[in-house]
């Protein structure tokens, strides 16, 4: 008896076969999201912690101008300090060989003779640098390798106004530097930001801090509270210029990736649900059509003695062979993309090794998510399919009454010829069932238009910061806050046309309980070059006095404009003032907070003050100019807006870009799987009805039209309402997407949906042909049989 | 009625095609860029040199000590009138005498004494030249008498005349050697004037204003004891005869010519002054700049324009920023250089014409750094594009962002 049931189940399958594969392509897709995304997850949660501890990675960072080594012990006293390791940190500024702009670098002590307490690095090539050589240097290995440089090079490197030619003996890299920008930036360039460790000899007499050191690591213990351990090192600290500890949350590269993971954490709980659910919908169409059309044969199971659960299994066993085959490639196609996607993150993510690794859980909650799937949908056919006695079964069902026909439908049938009328009253008749699908393709829609909508926005987001806000060709910065007569310099230099100052300054701003450690930009009034825009992308006047904050630092601490906010600078003079909030900017990167330059140096207590500047160069004269600035020593660093863009770019289209594509693979796989199996579920339904208005004498092209304009009527509504539910969704992504690194603008993005309909557009009419061919080769008469 | 309810159906198929045909029309259609429009306008180009500059008065008086003395206490302040040749801006007096010690008090008592002594002497030797020129002229008288008797001889008579006279010279010396005997007492007594005895004022020296003007400085103020040639104040003219040095790089310098005219920025006051070259120097120094570079700077020399009455305040060592204007040219069209770029090294400009941009040749001028001046290729009230970005080419879409 189970032999037969075997047998019909290979046979329906084999004859839905179009139907299984769509679905469990769903399927396969929805678990393969979720095995991608578990498993990178893991991956670099598991990778980063690893690093983090074998490389001892701080709890705890503490910098201030000067301090004597004694303190060491004061701060190696404070309550929750496991670890303690001074050193000395400072920039430097590195001339390539090749004439190029001077780049900004980092230099870092390591202690002689010992490996760091905390935050070690980990040698990629070469050795470390002797004590006693003060010229050998380990560079960082991404910077190398972008620079072409090996062990054994000369580095022309100015430290604090001292030129020295430098040897690299090594390459290293260390959780520190995770996700390492060139300074003010939000993508990674290799080849303009470098590392420099060396002997603490060498830093201190290249810093003057002989007997000294400027910045604390600090490791805490397991139950130290890390609130009161900051303030108690910035109690010690103050004395010496403390700019304020910060704890490992607040680490710019730990940021990074702790919001990346973040951010695939909040994926894969969104996306694979939304799949499995549309299986389970598809799937209790299927098996409910399945499971009405075969009332008679059910009931002649019953009628032969199979028992309920029996022929209940049976039907379940269907919709598990597809979910099942769906899930077990959805498995395969996740390991190949998550291993696919790992490369992608080591551009970006300096780990010294990536796996893909997965665990076991993640292939059973996929395999558990998909037989849920597929057993709810049956499971709700269950009930009718127990409730039918055999002798009912076997019965023909009750035709439907359409004696009642539809308000809407008797004030339009009078315009429409008959085909139209039996698509309109199918659609009155079952609104539930057409809901159902028109919900299913606005979503898998949604989906699509939504990811589209945000790259657009970035578009958008890079467009606005390098042509509306920074229109500057170059910016200049100091190795120290200078004189403004460095302006006058500048714009004596041929070929630059316009130079305007600008002042960064370390502060932690404070409303009430929410502190915030950032900085302000101070600007000149009417500055042309880099600018302060509102919502709408008008230029903001900036105020004699007050603070204009940006959308997102107000968000961070909860301001208004009109507010106070108290500022604690964290530079020179380091005093706390308080500032009216005068006006709120737009800003898609970062938290910048803007004041006037002149203001800002009132409050430290200086005048004519501007730590760099914003050049407008001409461009037949660059080369010449990049020249000139590379010959100053109280630059520090000049940076090209374009190189900037040119890495944004090259992330966007890296990244984003293939991703784009994946969107729309995935949108396509949703909309054809339910158009497909809405089509042929219809179709199956209809198949005596259809057959019947043919030897009636309806023409081939009107009985298509009774099945396709259902499908028609359908897609047309499902359009407008997966519009507006993408662009709802690209709302939702970029809410839970944006970070105070960066925000992600929801922008009008008629090209993405231009593009999300076309998708949509294509599955329908790729289904309906492959309905329509099907319907126009179904033989007639074996149709009109009935069946007994 | 068939006729009619046939259409329906292909009618239905068609508009639905249409709608959905429109809407894909409308998503791909281009968008225009956003861009920020400005306008080439006529007017005014003033080609700067701008430094930095500080005034200082031309002509600076130095009151000095005339001799080396007591300098009383100034009592005049900076920025006080003076009038040249009447105002007395300070006094002096004689120095006080030297302090005795315990060696030179008594090495002036003894002098006192020893000139007493003397002066003993010398009146004892008036004493005994008293005497003797009383004998003196006893004798001569008798021997007078004797002589006109005939009983003393001639020789005799023109002895005792002799002996008279010089009895008499006798006793003048002795009573001159008094008179220096006393005067030497009177210096043994003057040894011993010392420091803390209340001078008289009649001897002060009083230091008067060589000029009209204000004071300027003051170098010493307190009262103290000043070798001659001691500077103590200074006096200049801040209101009528104030100039500007500019210290300019010498390649600047050069394209720099006395009269050209100077826009005075940055003093601190509400409106810039003005100014004219006056002078530059022949020679040039060597200077650190505020970069860090080596450079040869010459120092420009600009007088004043503006009257006094706009730019009260202004005094002696202010800092301001000097712009001198070495090229100018009056309506010109001008365009900001923003929009200005290279394109197959030509410069370019985009221009707006019904909704698209516009690659427009252009040949350019004399440039203030905002401002650069067209001078062909464009006409007043052209719009061009402000900052265009490097994507756009010739005949993109464009829209002015608002």
């Amino acid at each position: 008896m189970v032999r037969a049931l075997g047998a019909k189940l290979r046979r329906d399958l084999w004859r839905m076969k179009g139907q299984a594969l769509a679905i469990g392509a769903v399927i396969a897709v929805g678990v393969a999201m979720q095995i991608m995304m578990t498993g990178l997850h893991l991956s670099l949660s598991e990778t980063r912690d690893a690093y983090y501890e074998r490389y001892r990675l701080a709890d705890v960072f503490a910098s201030a101008t000067r301090v004597p080594n004694a303190v060491t012990s004061d701060l190696a006293g404070i309550d929750g300090v496991s670890r303690i390791e001074p050193r000395i940190t400072g920039s430097a500024r590195i001339d390539p060989a090749d004439g190029g702009l001077p780049i900004a670098a980092m230099t870092i002590s390591l202690p002689d003779g010992r490996a760091p307490a905390v935050n070690d690095l980990l040698i990629t090539s070469g050795r470390k640098p002797d004590p006693n050589r003060n010229t050998e240097v380990v560079v960082l290995e991404a910077f190398a390798i972008a620079r072409g440089l090996t062990v054994g090079d000369p580095l022309v490197a100015t430290l604090n106004g001292t030129r020295m030619t430098l040897r690299i003996v090594g390459t290293a890299t260390s959780p520190e530097f995770l996700y390492v920008t060139p300074p003010g930036e939000f993508v990674p360039d290799d080849g303009r930001y470098a590392v420099l460790w060396m002997p603490r000899a060498a830093l201190e007499a290249a810093y003057d801090l002989r007997g000294g050191f400027n910045q604390a690591l600090l490791t805490l213990s397991r139950d130290a509270k890390t609130e009161a351990v900051l303030d108690a090192v910035d109690r010690v600290l103050d004395p010496y210029g403390g700019t304020g500890a910060y704890a490992r949350g607040d680490h710019m590269s730990n940021r990074f990736i702790t919001e990346e993971i973040n951010g695939l954490t909040m994926s894969s709980a969104v996306v694979p649900p939304v799949f499995l659910a549309v299986a389970a919908f598809l799937l209790y169409i299927v098996i409910s059509r399945l499971v009405q059309a075969e009332r008679e044969e059910i009931g002649l199971l019953k009628a032969f003695g199979y028992r309920n659960h029996e022929v209940g299994l049976h039907y379940l066993e269907m919709a598990l062979a597809i979910s099942l085959g769906g899930a077990l490639a959805g498995c395969a196609l996740g390991v190949v993309s998550g291993r696919a996607m790992i490369p992608l993150y080591t551009t970006y993510y300096k780990f010294p090794f990536l796996l893909f690794r997965l665990d076991a859980a993640s292939f059973l909650i996929g395999l558990a998510g998909s037989v849920t799937v597929s057993s709810v949908g049956v499971l709700w056919v269950m009930r009718r399919i127990i409730a039918l006695t055999p002798s009912e079964a076997m019965r023909p069902p009750t035709p439907p009454d359409y004696s009642r026909a539809g308000g809407v439908g008797r004030a339009l049938a009078q315009w429409l010829d008959q085909p139209s009328r039996m698509v309109l009253r199918r659609i009155t008749r079952q609104p539930a069932r057409m809901a159902g699908a028109v919900i299913g393709i606005a979503a898998g829609m949604s989906l699509s238009l939504g990811m589209l909508t945000i790259f657009e926005g970035f578009n958008t987001a890079l467009d606005r910061s390098f042509g509306q806000i920074d229109r500057s060709d170059a910016t200049v910065s100091l190795i120290y806050p200078a004189s403004d007569s460095i302006l006058l310099e500048l714009g004596r230099i041929d070929g630059v046309q316009q130079a305007e100052p600008v002042r960064q300054v370390a502060v932690v701003f404070r409303n009430g309980r929410a502190t915030h450690r950032g900085a302000i930009t101070g600007l000149a009034a009417g500055s042309d070059l880099y600018r302060a825009l509102d919502g709408d992308g008008h230029p903001l006047t900036l105020p004699e006095r007050g603070i204009v904050l940006s959308s997102s630092l107000a968000q961070v601490l909860g301001l208004q404009t009109g507010d106070t906010i108290t500022l604690e600078i964290r530079e020179a003079a380091r005093p706390t003032v308080s500032a009216p909030v005068v006006a709120i900017a737009d800003s898609l990167m970062g938290t910048p907070a803007y004041m006037r330059i002149e203001a800002l140096n009132q409050l430290l207590g200086q005048r004519n003050r501007i730590a760099g500047a914003y050049l407008q160069i001409d461009p037949s004269q660059e080369a010449a100019v990049r020249q000139r600035l590379s010959n100053f020593p109280m630059i520090a660093g000049v940076s090209l807006s374009k190189d900037a863009q040119q890495a944004f770019a090259r992330m966007m289209d890296q990244g984003a870009g293939s991703v784009r594509y994946v969107m729309g693979f995935m949108a396509f796989v949703i909309t054809f799987g339910i158009i497909y199996n809405t089509a042929r579920v219809a179709q199956a339904e209809r198949a005596r009805e259809l057959a019947s208005l043919r030897v009636i004498g309806f023409y081939r092209s009107e009985t298509a039209f009774v099945l396709l304009g259902e499908l028609g009527v359908v897609v047309l509504i499902a359009l407008p309402l997966g519009l507006a539910l993408g662009r709802w969704m690209a709302h939702g992504i970029a809410a839970g997407f944006s970070t105070e690194i960066y925000q992600v603008p929801v922008v009008a993005a008629p090209h993405s949906m231009g593009i999300a309909t076309c998708v949509v557009l294509g599955a329908a009419v790729a289904s309906g042909w492959l309905v329509k061919r099907d319907m126009d080769r179904a033989d007639i008469i074996l149709a009109l049989k009935t069946r007994e | 009625m068939a006729l009619h309810r046939k259409l329906s159906r292909r009618f239905l198929v068609v508009g639905a095609v249409l709608v959905v045909g429109a809407g894909l029309v409308a998503a791909f259609r281009p968008q225009p860029v956003q861009v920020d429009i400005g306008h080439a306008t006529r007017g005014d180009i003033q080609v700067m040199i701008e430094d930095e500059g500080t005034t200082r008065v031309r002509e600076v008086y130095v009151v000095s000590t005339p001799v080396t003395g007591q300098l009383l206490r100034v009592n005049v302040h900076p920025g006080d009138q003076v009038t040249g040749g009447e105002t007395q801006v300070a006094g002096m007096r004689p120095t006080a005498p030297e302090a005795l010690n315990i060696r030179t008090r008594e090495q002036a008592l003894a002098a006192v004494d020893a000139a007493k002594a003397a002066l003993r002497v010398a009146e004892a030797n008036l004493t005994s030249a008293i005497a003797a020129q009383d004998y003196a002229v006893t004798e001569l008288e008798r021997t007078q008498r004797l002589s006109e008797a005939g009983i003393a001889s001639r020789a005799a008579l023109d002895k005792a005349q002799a002996d008279a006279r010089s009895a008499n010279a006798a006793r003048d010396t002795a009573e001159a050697t008094i008179a220096v005997r006393q005067a030497d007492l009177a210096d043994a007594n003057a040894l011993l004037i010392g420091f803390g005895v209340p001078a008289d004022d009649s001897n002060d020296i009083p230091l008067i204003s060589p000029a009209d003007g204000v004071i300027l400085r003051i170098l010493q103020e307190s009262e103290t004891t000043l070798t001659a040639g001691t500077p103590v104040l200074e006096i200049g003219d801040i209101v009528n005869d104030l100039e500007v040095e500019v210290e300019l790089v010498s390649s600047d310098a050069v394209q720099v010519h006395v009269g050209d005219p100077v826009v005075l920025s940055g003093w601190g006051g509400p409106e810039a002054l003005t100014g004219q070259v006056a002078r530059i120097d022949p020679y040039a120094v060597t200077t650190y700049s505020a970069l860090g570079v080596e450079e040869q700077r010459v120092s420009v020399v600009v007088d004043l324009v503006s009257p006094a009455s706009a730019r009260t305040g202004l005094g002696h060592g202010f800092r301001l920023k000097a712009g001198i204007i070495i090229d100018q040219a009056s309506d010109v069209v001008r365009v900001p250089s923003s929009a200005l770029f290279l394109q197959d090294g030509q410069r370019a400009v985009f221009t707006m014409a019904d909704g698209r941009a516009v690659l427009t040749p252009v040949s350019i001028g004399r440039s203030d750094g905002l401002l650069t001046e067209i001078t062909e290729g464009l006409a007043e009230g052209d719009a061009v594009l402000l900052y265009p970005a490097a994507g756009l080419t010739d005949g993109t879409l464009i829209a002015a962002r608002n």
